[in-house]
């Protein structure tokens, strides 16, 4: 069954929205969202602490832990996992996958070590797929966006699968926050045949994205803005839908 | 009264939650003395089966989890804990609890392209008990895993499911359940399951 999952992005324990990647806007308050979600029946739900880029930051595992005493669907989170330690901490509080990024492209063997520990269908690595150069050409970002990946994005993907990823979020940096709808030309640069599952996010607008993303062969469409606004350009409205997609 | 085994492999909370918001008790269970004292002891379990097996044995769990089984009280795995309870598994080539005939394999490109299965899926009921008697219709459960069960005797399996093939989505023998399934984060289908676990 393909899966529509939220993306709920946090920050000193309060819900945001990014846009252009860069900047926050405050939505609400993520115990409340969360609480509609699980209402709403959501397949999973994925939470990005997006203030962990701070140089002190440490993983809020008390918040943590209230988001997924509520939650009776299946979580992710990513935000600063930089150690085995860190990532088994988030399982336990009850957290199904760790998302990373950062952390596995600057620390050795951190993928490994923690799929070895917790398996490989609880790693998800996080993409962030950007423009660059004259061309404009995509290419492969990390550590919020101001690192460039210097390898193919295929080469990039099959090695972290052989490490021991387990599931990989595409995110499209530009269209982020923009509800315009996934970018074609994004799906075309990440389309591929992987042997985990896939996620694509960024820009998503409704029901016509889902379709073109699972056209592309991709298992699951992550959706931020158009869960949590009304509509582009509207106030927030916390909301959840499938389509077609619903019991699928 | 249900307990649930912390040993370091698993959403032991979630699993706390769900219980309590269908109106169950629970308690952890850590030490011997502390499965000998509850009735239904859940095993739950997220991670690499040759690490938990190794942690079980460490901490002295392996004898206390078969004297429970041996007692006719229900043991019940959860994903990895439902592996655990059978007899080997090709993650880490290692010899699991061996309390239900069979093994546990790696999904191949014979099931699917995908070798992890991740995602919702139907079940259908293979045999009519206890368990099976309080599911929703229709119930769908939320599966995230790359490893799955294969009972020696077909009798064994309760709830079938598909990834490519057909798998085996939960086993029953007497008073032995597993779960493949993550029943504590499947809405209120996994609600149904924990609700009949606390009605045993």
């Amino acid at each position: 069954m393909k899966r529509i999952i939220p993306i709920m992005q946090i920050k000193d324990r309060l819900m945001y929205k990014s846009k252009g990647y860069h900047d926050h806007v405050y939505v609400g308050d993520p115990l409340n969202a969360l609480r509609i979600f699980n209402e709403k029946g959501v397949d999973e739900l994925i939470v990005i602490d997006i203030g962990a880029s701070h140089a002190d930051y440490e993983i809020d595992y008390e918040f943590l832990e209230d988001l997924a005493s509520e939650a009776f669907m299946p979580l992710a989170y990513g935000g600063r996992i930089r150690s085995l330690e860190d990532a088994t901490r988030v399982i336990s509080i009850g957290f199904e996958k760790v998302v990373l990024n950062s952390g596995a492209f600057l620390k050795a063997g951190l993928i490994e070590s923690i799929s070895s520990y917790i398996g490989s269908q609880s790693v998800v690595l996080s993409v962030d797929i950007g423009r660059k150069g004259f061309f404009k050409r995509h290419e492969v970002f990390h550590s919020n966006g101001k690192r460039r990946v210097n390898d193919s994005l295929r080469n990039l993907v099959d090695q972290y699968i052989e490490k021991g990823v387990g599931e990989v979020f595409f995110y499209d940096m530009i269209r982020d926050g923009k509800m315009d709808g996934l970018d074609p030309a994004f799906l075309n640069f990440i389309s591929g045949e992987y042997s985990v599952p896939t996620i694509v996010a960024g820009g998503v607008r409704d029901v016509k994205d889902f379709s073109a993303a699972f056209d592309y062969g991709h298992d699951a469409v992550g959706v931020g803005s158009a869960f949590v606004y009304a509509a582009k350009g509207q106030g927030v409205l916390i909301d959840y839908f499938k389509g077609n997609y619903e019991g699928m | 009264m249900i307990g649930v085994l912390d040993y370091g492999f698993g959403n032991i909370k979630s699993i706390i939650n769900i219980i309590h918001h269908v109106g169950g008790e629970v308690v952890i269970v850590r030490s011997p003395e502390e499965i000998s004292a509850i009735d239904t002891l859940l095993l739950p379990g997220v991670g690499h089966f040759k690490k938990a097996m190794s942690v079980l044995e460490e901490k002295g769990l392996v004898e206390p989890i078969k004297n429970h089984a041996r007692s006719g009280k229900y043991l019940v795995g959860i994903c990895l804990g439902m592996q655990l309870m059978l007899e080997f598994s090709e993650e880490g080539n290692c010899e699991g609890l061996g309390l239900v005939k069979g093994r546990v394999c790696q999904f191949s490109q014979n099931h699917s392209l995908k070798s992890i299965n991740m995602g919702w899926s139907k079940v259908v009921v293979n045999r009519s008990t206890e368990i099976t008697k309080g599911l929703l219709p229709n119930s769908r459960f939320y599966f995230v895993h790359k490893y799955y069960v294969v009972c020696e005797n077909e009798e064994d399996v309760l709830l079938s499911s598909t990834f490519g093939k057909e798998f085996t989505a939960s086993f029953q023998r007497n008073n032995l359940i597993g779960f493949q399934f993550h029943p504590e984060k499947s809405h209120k289908y996994g609600m149904q399951v924990f609700k009949t676990l606390t009605e045993l």
